[in-house]
């Protein structure tokens, strides 16, 4: 629905205060929407007594809003998510664990100890030594 | 439409894959562990189609966009990454258990989106605010957290069934079937590893688009503040468990419970307050 141009009066006296709008074709909009400015207190041009107030014209302008950012620190921004993100797939991706194989000589027979050290999942470490001695299992010259 | 018909069943088909875990875990015979996979697998591959259709069906409309763009939208991608993400640990960790855990929330957030008077089914158009290539990443990236979270915090509702009710009683009730104590930390923490991942790759990509979009790459709008204090709990779960082991265990699921609460404020919570990212309320 096209109802013209309309300006919002905010009127104020000591004792009264009256917000409306008020249209500048207003018979227009009676002719085509017969009772519509009747139907709210803030379509009627004279709340506010004993005044009755008219839009006689507009006169339009025309502007622009323009925003400028100026962000010298982006650059250092971007550069910390990216080495952010390389972090994250290094620490996540790559636990580091260590093994240790310590062979030495016990009763004439050839003695191999493991030991392993994990920065997380010690379940993953558990189940690495074990794969490791299952290896040695499957052979027969080797007790475990 | 069709596509929402689709997902009304998928609603169902996801109520009966948690009742075929349910009996799994409650009658412990493989059988039933194999049913309820199969019944949420056809359910996620319904649940793909509907959105698939969806995206297609928003092409034929003349407003073609990707299928997130609102709130309806979001809550069944929320529910779709949670059984996929689960389908997939449930698939490495050959463990059926987490699954009585974590359907139902897929199944209430599908619930939500089909039932709530206040989300709207409807494929809209794109606003002008949403039209961009970072749409697809940035919000697959922030859901695709939001549902390793849930995943995380249904496996710490578990911890803690476990660890405070079953104390001495295993054997006796379903809590002995619950996996061991250990494997759930384990769980929590690589759900909570893949989240964590997922929700800064997100922020990140939200900056660089609210760099374009709003000239600024953080304007500490309520969703940013509130991402970042999610970012923050789950951090300090993650550090916390270097110190001591002591932090392992029921403290890690305690933060991962308060993590995900904070989450789904990020998500749902902030919708109520003023702010840059109130395109969910259309």
């Amino acid at each position: 629905m096209r109802m013209g141009p309309a300006v919002k009066v905010h009127a104020r006296s000591a004792n009264e205060e009256a917000q409306f709008w008020v249209f500048q074709y207003r018979e227009n909009i009676e002719t085509d929407n017969p009772g519509l400015l009747q139907m709210a207190p803030q379509f009627n041009s004279s709340l506010f007594k004993p005044y009755v107030f008219e839009l006689k014209g507009l006169v339009d302008r025309h502007y622009s809003g323009l925003q400028v950012t100026h962000d010298p620190g982006l650059p250092v921004v971007a550069g910390g998510a990216i080495l952010m993100m390389v972090g994250f797939m290094i620490t996540f991706c790559f636990s580091h664990r260590r093994i240790w194989i310590r062979i030495d000589k016990a009763e004439g027979e050839t003695r191999m100890s493991f030991a392993g050290m994990s920065s997380r999942h010690p379940r993953g470490l558990e189940r690495e030594i074990r794969s490791i001695l299952d290896d040695y299992e499957k052979r027969d010259d080797i007790r475990i | 439409m069709i596509d929402t018909s689709i997902l009304s069943a998928v609603t169902f088909v996801y109520f009966l894959s948690f009742l075929f875990y349910f009996m799994y875990m409650m009658r412990r015979k493989e059988a039933w562990g194999r049913t309820a996979n199969m019944t949420a697998l056809v359910g996620l591959v319904a649940h793909t189609l509907a959105l698939a259709l969806r995206w297609i069906e928003s092409y034929r409309l003349g407003i073609g966009h990707v299928p997130l763009s609102n709130f309806y939208e979001s809550l069944i991608f929320f529910a779709w990454a949670v059984v996929f993400l689960y389908l997939i640990i449930e698939w490495l960790t050959e463990n059926r258990i987490p699954g009585v855990f974590t359907m139902p929330v897929a199944y209430i957030f599908m619930i939500y989106a089909s039932f709530s008077p206040d989300v709207s089914n409807r494929i809209q158009p794109l606003i002008p605010a949403l039209q961009s290539n970072w749409l697809i990443g940035h919000v697959v990236a922030c859901f695709m957290g939001y549902a390793a979270f849930a995943i995380a915090f249904a496996i710490s509702i578990m911890y803690m069934l476990k660890e405070m009710i079953g104390k001495g009683k295993e054997g006796q009730s379903f809590l002995g079937f619950l996996p061991a104590i250990c494997i759930l930390d384990e769980l929590i923490y690589q759900s909570v590893v893949l989240g964590f991942t997922m929700l800064s790759l997100g922020i990140i990509t939200g900056s660089v688009w609210a760099h374009n979009a709003w000239g600024s790459y953080w304007n500490w709008d309520p969703k940013e503040t509130w991402s970042l204090i999610t970012w923050l709990i789950y951090a300090a779960l993650l550090h916390i468990r270097l110190i001591h082991s002591k932090w392992w265990g029921r403290r890690t699921a305690v933060l991962a419970i308060i993590g995900f609460l904070s989450a789904l404020f990020t998500y749902l919570g902030v919708n109520y307050l003023p702010g840059l990212h109130s395109y969910l309320k259309l």
